[in-house]
């Protein structure tokens, strides 16, 4: 394990052990023997490992889909699908984890930073996978709203992970019902809808009146 | 199969598409009074028509309990006028299908294994889909499987879901709320218990086991080690619905011997097992061209209480209604008639169950009966709809009947209609012998 990781773990299992998150490098350096000035070769503060660790379960999360054989086969719609339900179960390893910082962040982990690095990776992935939805056509063509799309599916990522948070059925079933609504609906309003049709055609017929 | 498009999602999404199907019927009944106020030989089939369909695309869009109401309504078709019939028997063949994702994530949390893991062969899509749940088919060493795969979040919904069918029962069956009630925690449970896929392969091995001596049924093996609360693995039975079926033009010999199979196969769970499968729609039959039928789904199983069996088989004991005080008895008991009811309901009743009694329990006056016989079908459903016209029943505000005939009626409805299909015209109605002994004999078993 390199020294990253090795200070990635120590700090979650910090947070678990004392349920908030250390106040400073110093004792985290000392809890896994290592000196502060090696520790900021790594990381300069404690928000930029949490931010790690994030990127860490996106990361996990999308090794795992692509590693099966069916997921390339999937629609743009169930690749989506398939990366929350992954990313659900990624998460529920780590699901003390993220109820601590979840409560400590005052329930609004997107106002503090700590998931700027996921935001990034994800947006990528995202961008990528509404690329490939334009070639299938299962995302309409909109010119300027198809721009916005990636940030409605960051709001979703967050919706979904608030939801699972306070999810208290069994097996986080309800988590699972809501991701499949939620992505079903966004892909149906984001796909060709009647609206298009009706644009393209007051468009039209306003143009050649 | 197109995959899912939308299902709306809280209750209150539900209401709201509630809500606007009752619009859309207030609606309609408007359009038909109006339209009657011009040609008064407008009949209500029209009206009935267009209701139906309304309510049918309202409650197809909720898809789980309520999908299954539409479809037990569909079942009794004597309670319902024949518009609603037709539309609401459209529900028992499709539902919208869940997303590949979810499937393989349901298999991971059960067996944490994918699908392509655990089977030879795994369609990607749903090859069928019921009220609460979907079949892929499968594969493992040649051999061919059905794997059922159950909606997530279908037992939680069950509650809400009736709370919003009550007002729609109540007013196509005419019965105030707290009689609804009664009938509603019954079906309730039942249910509950069809979300248990544990409990249904226990019943499964159980209930095709005990029946394997009956001759041409054909049952899947089930495989406990591929199945789980939410995932049932059996073997895949071929064969064609009812409709599908007849469309082969079947010879009168196969009809007959399926027809048989099929009567044998109630007789044995009422009278021996005292347990019986009471879900009798074609989706659940798989009819074969040499004579053998396929059973499927045992879901819904209703067992049938010791002390209610004998009052109401008592019914179809001929002697029964010879025997004044021990007809007015059993009345009672299965609540056709209530303790409260004054001299004159008593009367109408009584004559309005015996009639009822003698027209249902015809088949069993004879060795054989001939259930393609429609004139004797159309007498069932006349009768329905003159009951339902009668204003002594109209107006009555008191549910009669105890809960447990409703599976057990529902049941011989669906029997017999599927026999009615089928046109089998030559069906031995085999019974246990105390059915037709003189009844003091009898109610000293």
């Amino acid at each position: 394990m390199d020294t990253a990781s090795k200070i990635r773990k120590a700090f979650v299992e910090y947070v678990l052990e004392h349920e908030r998150t250390p106040k400073s490098i110093y004792k985290l350096a000392k809890s896994i023997k290592l000196k502060e000035e090696d520790f900021y070769a790594h990381y300069t503060n404690i928000s930029a490992i949490e931010n790690d660790v994030w990127r860490g379960f996106f990361e996990e999360t999308r090794q795992k889909i692509e590693g099966e054989e069916v997921y390339a086969s999937y629609s743009v719609r169930e690749k989506v699908l398939a990366f929350y339900y992954t990313w659900i179960e990624v998460l529920k390893a780590n699901r003390s984890y993220i109820s601590t910082l979840y409560h400590e962040h005052k329930h609004d982990l997107q106002a503090s930073q700590t998931l700027a690095s996921f935001k990034e990776e994800f947006h990528d992935f995202i961008e990528n996978l509404l690329l490939e939805g334009r070639e299938t056509q299962e995302i309409a063509e909109r010119p300027y709203l198809v721009e916005m799309y990636p940030n409605v599916f960051w709001a979703q990522a967050l919706l979904v992970l608030r939801f699972w948070v306070k999810d208290v059925s069994p097996n986080f079933e309800k988590t699972d019902v809501y991701i499949e609504k939620a992505v079903n609906f966004a892909f149906d309003v984001m796909g060709s809808t009647s609206l298009d049709s009706a644009f393209d055609f007051f468009k039209y017929a306003f143009q050649n009146r | 199969m197109k995959s899912q498009k939308n299902i709306p999602t809280g209750k209150i999404q539900r209401a709201t598409r509630f809500v606007t199907t009752g619009v859309k019927v207030g609606g309609n009944y408007l359009k038909h009074y109006t339209k009657k106020a011009f040609n008064k030989d407008l009949s209500k089939d029209e009206l009935h028509e267009d209701n139906a369909r309304d309510i049918y695309a309202a409650l197809s869009n909720l898809k789980g309990s309520a999908l299954k109401v539409a479809q037990m309504m569909s079942m009794d078709k004597n309670m319902l006028p024949k518009a609603y019939t037709n539309r609401f028997t459209m529900s028992q063949y499709s539902a919208p299908p869940l997303s590949g994702p979810l499937v393989a994530k349901t298999f991971k949390q059960y067996f944490g294994k994918t699908p392509a893991e655990i089977y030879d062969k795994f369609s990607k899509e749903a090859v069928n889909a019921a009220s609460i749940g979907q079949v892929h088919a499968a594969e493992i060493d040649g051999k061919k499987l059905a794997v059922k795969i159950q909606y997530p979040g279908v037992a939680d919904s069950i509650s809400s879901d009736l709370k919003m069918v009550k007002p729609f029962a109540s007013i196509i069956l005419g019965l105030p709320d707290k009689d609804i009630d009664k009938y509603l925690e019954e079906v309730e449970s039942k249910l509950v218990e069809e979300t248990d896929y544990e409990l249904e392969l226990k019943r499964s091995v159980e209930i095709s086991e005990a029946c394997a001596h009956i001759p041409h049924l054909v049952f899947s093996r089930y495989y406990p080690e591929y199945s789980s609360k939410k995932i049932l693995t059996m073997d895949w039975l071929d064969g064609k619905h009812l409709k599908e079926f007849m469309l082969t033009d079947p010879s009168q010999e196969v009809r007959n011997q399926i027809g048989q199979a099929l009567w044998n196969f109630y007789d044995f769970q009422m009278h021996t097992l005292k347990e019986v499968h009471a879900d009798p729609h074609p989706g659940n039959f798989l009819m074969r061209e040499d004579g053998t039928l396929g059973i499927i789904d045992f879901g819904c199983i209703k067992e049938i209480p010791i002390d209610f069996y004998r009052d109401f088989f008592m019914v179809i004991n001929p002697h029964l209604l010879e025997n004044e005080q021990l007809m007015m008895d059993n009345f009672y008991k299965m609540e056709f008639l209530n303790k409260n009811d004054s001299p004159t309901e008593i009367a109408f009743y009584t004559g309005v169950f015996k009639k009822m009694i003698g027209l249902l329990c015809r088949p069993f006056r004879s060795e054989y009966f001939d259930f393609s016989d429609d004139a004797y079908f159309k007498e069932i459903f006349d009768f329905g709809e003159k009951l339902a016209t009668m204003p002594e029943i109209r107006n009555s505000k008191e549910a009669r009947g105890s809960k447990h005939s409703l599976y057990i009626n529902r049941t011989y409805f669906g029997l017999y209609s599927i026999l009615n299909e089928l046109k089998a015209d030559n069906i031995k109605t085999n019974r246990p012998a105390w059915l037709n002994e003189p009844l003091e004999e009898a109610s000293n078993k």
